[in-house]
């Protein structure tokens, strides 16, 4: 670059010619030109000066050579004599300018007014590394970079020589009387008449060097330097104005109050980094305390994983004798199995066989079993006790106990979840290639059923569902959502529409080989539902097949205990086979066993087509139950499937309890043909009335807010003992309490009548059941989730009770109960 | 049964798709009888906690909609990151144990491992059977959703290396190799291990991190208490496209603005819900994009109870995700209402949606595919009906928890 305005740089040197080459080297790498060194010797050594100019390459040396040494300032003043450039720069021999220096402040300077600009630099310490043995930068820092203030200034001089630059017109001359700060006392002069602008811009090396690699007089005491310092003050200590001094005190001030709170968050600090200090010793002291734990947790560990090391070889080698045991049995077996074969293929054992049949149509079981036992006590005598077990001990198992069966003990317990564990997972091997009709009995389903039938369209593994829908009377979009997706839509009149009749209506018109009923609001679960129901009937392993029923989401709480509690009666926790090879007499099996066994139930059942038209349904109530006692007693299978579902449940009024359970109770005792008691129905319904009016009472007294009760088991048994309490205290104006509306209109006809045993007998029935009740409640909920709800579920289950002992214990059946069911 | 459910955070501060999961899920399980509670971690310190008697944590019990709760919390704070790259907490696993002892728990099911991680090693050294749900990919990816901050999707940690270099380039490689080391413990110590859809399984056992085998398919359950009428298609000279959810870069919403400006039909409409979370520029950008076009619009954010009838109004639903969704709750909620999606062809959503068959897929992150699809729906607006029918509807509440329990009674049994 070869710009118009020529720069020179006088440049002082006594005695560094390596420092100095350094110093010309930054000079000759400027990126500026033209420039001029102005190299001034003071009394120092002889220097080559062909060598220098040949470093300095194409920049023009004026070199001058004191003979006598005679001072900075007046070896800087000759400088700027001989100099010739429009701007004067200033480099000691043992300071480094970065190559954009000149550049940047002539830059500056050509376009403006100022006449005098500095840069900033870098301080670097130089120091001697006794190790490597050479000079090294020990530390670099930044210091002095702040604008320019020329009260500042008066006081101290932090601007770097080797910054500025100034135009040749404004320079004035060094103080030679001035052994140091001869810059200051300059720029101190300069500054006062031209004011110089800083461009915040590092383009030079300061360097400082540590004493013991000096080896000029920068040495100086601290009273030679305050005597020079001094010195310079004085010379201009006229322009130091009280205005300044005032400047001077304030900046003074905000710096010790810097300072001090910089003094103060240091000690803050340190007390945090004691603190820490502290907390990680203790920290320190846990871990170990720890790892001792740890430690010994670990040989806990070890003694005992050795001692199951040792109970494992034990077991391992229980389980090899066992194995070999195995392998011995099952030659027995072969060898049995071969003996048993010849056996039987003998003419003598076929001829037996076809006698054994023949008597056995003959003669009476209980004859049979005489003999059977007679038997048994020979083979007992013969071969000992082992002859018994498979051959006798099964059958007799079944003749001992005759009332309730628990029929798991039959099954193997893990084979029930053979089938769960597939629940989950598909369980089609290959679509079966039949046709399921599913019946649906219809009205005012509501949006719901568009999910029901959208799922049952859509079952899996089916080759072809046909859906058949029989609708009566529906006022809402019912028929609509049954149309689109069937095109076997039947219509009834209202009148016409019975639970069994229609049913059977609906398997007159499938032309499927199977059957399912289903309820509007019988939910499939899953993709495979379908699939699941029909195999065991498609298999012909089972005649009809039933599914849980899970309770919905929306469920309240007494059509959750509802459910739960049916379930539990009904152990419907795993898969289950049931016939006749489980009891001597269906007759003679208590009530529980007989639900169980026989319980069909169309929310969701499946039927082969053929069995269903056998038998169809019977116009009664509780025809899925009846269809199951029917198929049972002519020796067929039922299945039920715990790992098979429907979601279904419902949220009733009180009324519809009560009605539901005595039409269940009638028709339940009508099947199992329990014998019912023969109270009179005006009675009984006059002594639920009184009930229901202590129960009103018994409601309105108590409070549910209390904070006598924590918990629901609490607040029943306070309730129980106000119903034990009320009864006896009895008054006729609890009729006109607000109960139930249903209920309170449904006793208008009936007054509140203490029949003493009923009543009694009613109150155990329902204190039992409120005890139950309040069991499960307690285990699933909080007392605060339950108090807006008490009254409602005391008065269903009320009605529950009530309805099955109206069914019970009267003979006549009510007709007006039957309605809304 | 008594059930004791894990999870990350819960009721009443955290109420996002794997906390109402966890709520139905022990609601419906108290509903068939069982005794259920919740383990979680709270970050809130409002409120009144009890000091555990074993470990450094704080204790707070309490019941949200009549299902217990057992909130952790750390005495001394411990942040998200630090959870999410070491699982190892002895405080959690010693809490954990002792509740699964003093309560009987004969089940614990873990529904988002999260902040309680070694609650996991507790159930297993308790001898209580466990069940963990994965809802997510965090076990694998500390970020949990496999998409990159540069918004490119991951298929592949490269034992973290590209963790490191996409995600976490402040990490050693070792952390991450931890971490993963860490994630396979935790999966030994599962028993089951659910997840709600097969792409989730396709994909960790692509990483080699869960092989195929260990899965069971357990599909979420859909709430259909709300739905109250069957959503109709009105007759209407125009079809109205909708998008709900959060205008966010890696939901795609780009993606679907610049497909539908490419297309002319102006029988068709778009329908954008949903705030931006932050992105505003995103946000923006979008809106400018689609000021010139009248028929988009913008509606803001909405009110999560008015999911389900902004989506009955729509007559298609888009969901044009760029990351690997896996049960997208948009598409769900759409099926529950019958109506059809338009969709990405990747993670979950292809797997819910058959393109022709119940709705439509696009290659990912490709406007020109996009506004092929909408044009063809344009053009042929029976294609919705043909749809419709053929929609499975999500599976219930009920019909998980049914499942659930099946997985339940079947660890019992072996037991």
């Amino acid at each position: 670059m070869n710009d118009e305005s020529l720069v020179s740089i006088v440049v002082r040197t006594k005695d560094r010619p390596k420092l100095l080459k350094k110093a010309l080297e930054s000079i000759v790498l400027q990126d500026y030109r033209p420039i001029e060194v102005i190299l001034v010797n003071d009394g120092g050594c002889v220097l080559d000066e062909e060598e220098i100019r040949g470093d300095l390459q194409d920049i023009v040396l004026h070199y001058y050579h004191l003979e006598q040494n005679v001072g900075r300032a007046n070896a800087a003043n000759h400088g700027i004599e001989k100099a010739t450039g429009k701007y004067i720069g200033f480099l000691d021999d043992d300071d480094e300018l970065y190559p954009e220096h000149i550049t940047t402040l002539v830059g500056f300077l050509e376009k403006s007014d100022v006449k005098v600009a500095y840069t900033d630099s870098l301080m670097i310490y130089k120091e001697y590394d006794a190790v490597d043995r050479e000079i090294v930068d020990a530390k670099s820092e930044l210091v002095f970079s702040e604008e320019f203030n020329y009260y500042r200034l008066l006081f101290d001089n932090y601007i770097p020589f080797m910054c500025l630059l100034f135009n040749r017109e404004v320079l004035e001359r060094f103080n030679p009387k001035l052994e140091l700060y001869e810059d200051w006392d300059l720029l101190i002069r300069v500054g006062e008449k031209y004011p110089f602008q800083h461009i915040k811009k590092i383009t030079a090396n300061y360097n400082q060097w540590n004493p013991d690699c000096q080896i000029s007089q920068a040495n100086k005491d601290a009273r030679f330097l305050k005597s020079a310092y001094l010195k310079v003050v004085s010379a201009h200590i006229n322009k130091i104005t009280p205005e300044i001094i005032n400047r001077y005190v304030a900046d003074y001030s905000n710096v010790r109050r810097l300072y001090t709170t910089a003094v103060n968050a240091i000690e803050g600090l340190n007390e945090s980094i004691d603190k820490l200090n502290h907390r990680i010793m203790e920290l320190d002291e846990e871990g170990r305390k720890k790892e001792r734990y740890i430690n010994q947790l670990g040989t806990d560990y070890n003694e005992q994983l050795l001692a199951k090391e040792k109970h494992i070889l034990v077991l391992n080698r229980i389980i090899n004798d066992r194995d070999v045991r195995i392998l011995e049995l099952e030659s027995e077996i072969r060898k049995k199995d071969v003996f048993l074969h010849a056996l039987t293929n003998t003419k003598g054992y076929r001829v037996l066989d076809k006698a054994r049949r023949i008597r056995k149509r003959l003669v009476s079981e209980t004859i049979m079993q005489k003999v059977n036992v007679a038997r048994s006590i020979n083979l007992l005598r013969d071969e000992g006790p082992r002859s018994l077990i498979g051959k006798v001990g099964k059958r007799f198992h079944f003749y001992k106990n005759r009332s309730t069966i628990n029929m798991f003990k039959t099954l193997d317990a893990s084979s029930s979840f053979r089938v769960s564990i597939n629940a989950y997972k598909s369980v089609i091997e290959e679509p079966l290639d039949i046709k399921v009709s599913v019946i649906v009995p219809t009205k005012n389903a509501g949006v719901e059923l568009d999910y029901v039938l959208r799922r049952v369209v859509q079952q899996e593994g089916i080759k072809d569902i046909e859906l058949i829908t029989i609708d009566s009377g529906s006022t809402d979009d019912t028929v609509e959502i049954c149309k689109s997706y069937t095109s076997n839509v039947f219509q009834i009149a209202p009148e016409e529409f019975h639970h069994a009749n229609t049913r059977t209506l609906g398997g007159e018109k499938a032309s499927g080989d199977y059957l399912v009923f289903i309820t509007q609001d019988s939910i499939p679960v899953g993709n495979q539902w379908l699939y699941k129901l029909i195999m065991p009937v498609y298999k012909d392993e089972v005649s009809a097949v039933s599914v849980k029923q899970i309770i919905r989401s929306d469920a309240d709480l007494f059509a959750t205990w509802a459910n739960f509690t049916h379930n539990f009666f009904m152990q419907f926790e795993r898969d289950r086979v049931s016939n006749s090879k489980m009891f001597k007499s269906f007759a003679e099996l208590d009530v529980q066993s007989k639900r169980i066994i026989a319980g069909l139930d169309n929310v969701c059942m499946a039927i082969k087509k053929e069995v269903f038209d056998k038998y169809k349904f019977a116009p009664g109530y509780a025809e899925d139950l009846d269809l199951g006692i029917k198929l049972i007693n002519d020796g067929h299978s039922l299945m039920f499937q715990a790992s098979n579902a429907v979601i279904h449940s419902h949220n009733r009024p009180p009324l519809y309890f009560f009605k539901r359970s005595y039409v269940d109770g009638y028709s339940l005792s009508e099947l199992l043909k329990v014998q019912r008691l023969s109270y009179d129905v005006q009675a009984v319904v006059e002594s639920i009335h009184y009930l229901y009016c202590v129960l009103k009472m018994s409601l309105s007294a108590l409070d549910l807010k209390s904070r006598a009760y924590n918990e629901v088991g609490e607040v029943m048994q306070s309730f129980m003992e106000y119903i034990v309490g009320k009864m006896i205290l009895f008054d006729t104006s609890w009729q006109l309490i607000e109960g139930d509306k249903e209920f309170d209109d449904f006793f208008v006809d009936y007054k509140p009548v203490s029949h003493q045993n009923i009543v009694k007998e009613l109150n155990n029935d329902l204190l039992f059941n409120l005890k139950r009740f309040a069991d499960f409640v307690s285990k699933h909920k909080k007392l605060s989730e339950v108090r807006d709800v008490f009254a409602d579920n005391v008065y269903k289950l009320f009605a529950n009770t009530a309805g099955s002992y109206l069914a019970t214990h009267t003979m006549q059946r009510i007709e007006g109960f039957v309605g809304g069911i | 049964m008594n059930i004791l459910i894990g999870v990350h955070q819960f009721f009443p501060s955290h109420y996002s798709g794997t906390e109402r999961y966890a709520l139905q899920l022990a609601k419906q399980l108290q509903k068939m009888g069982h005794y259920v509670q919740i383990l979680t971690y709270i970050l809130s310190e409002d409120g009144r906690f009890d000091e555990s008697p074993l470990a450094r944590l704080y204790i707070k019990e309490y019941y949200y909609e009549g299902v217990p709760v057992i909130g952790l919390r750390h005495k001394r704070f411990v942040d998200n990151h630090t959870m999410a790259f070491n699982y190892a907490d002895e405080d959690i696993y010693l809490e954990t144990k002792r509740i699964l002892m003093k309560g009987n728990f004969n089940i614990y099911h873990c529904a988002h491992p999260f902040r309680i991680a070694y609650s996991l090693k507790a159930a297993r050294d308790t001898k209580v059977k466990t069940v963990l749900m994965l809802t997510d990919y965090l076990l694998y990816c500390p970020l949990g959703i496999m998409l990159r901050l540069n918004n490119s999707i991951c298929d592949d940690s490269d034992d973290g290396r590209n963790c490191v270099k996409y995600c976490y380039p402040h990490l050693g490689q070792d952390v991450l190799v931890r971490r993963l080391n860490q994630s396979r413990e935790l999966i030994d110590c599962a028993d089951r291990i659910l997840s709600p859809s097969g792409f989730l399984i396709e994909l960790f056992n692509h990483t080699g991190l869960i092989s195929e085998g260990r899965f069971i398919l357990s599909r979420h359950g859909f709430d259909y208490t709300k739905k109250k009428a069957i959503a109709k298609r009105q007759v209407s000279d125009t079809i109205t496209f909708g998008y709900i959810g959060t205008v966010q870069y890696h939901k795609g919403v780009h993606v679907m603005v610049e497909a539908f400006k490419k297309t002319n039909n102006p029988t068709i409409r778009l329908q954008v819900w949903g705030g931006c979370f932050g992105e505003t520029e995103y946000r923006d950008k979008l809106v400018e994009i689609a000021s010139a076009d009248p028929r988009i619009t913008f509606l803001g954010q909405y009110e999560f109870n008015d999911v389900e009838r902004i989506i009955s109004s729509m007559d298609v639903v888009i969901v044009p995700s760029i990351w690997y969704e896996n049960a997208p709750l948009t598409i769900s909620t759409s099926f529950a209402f019958g109506i059809p999606v338009i969709t990405t062809n990747i993670g979950g959503m292809g797997e819910m949606v058959q393109d022709g068959f119940n709705g439509l897929t696009f290659e990912v992150g490709n406007p020109y595919e996009l506004s092929i699809k909408l044009n063809k729906i344009a053009e042929n607006p029976d294609l919705i009906e043909h749809f419709r029918k053929n929609i499975r509807y999500p599976i219930r509440i009920e019909e998980e928890a049914f499942n659930t329990e099946l997985v339940f009674k079947e660890l019992l049994a072996l037991s």
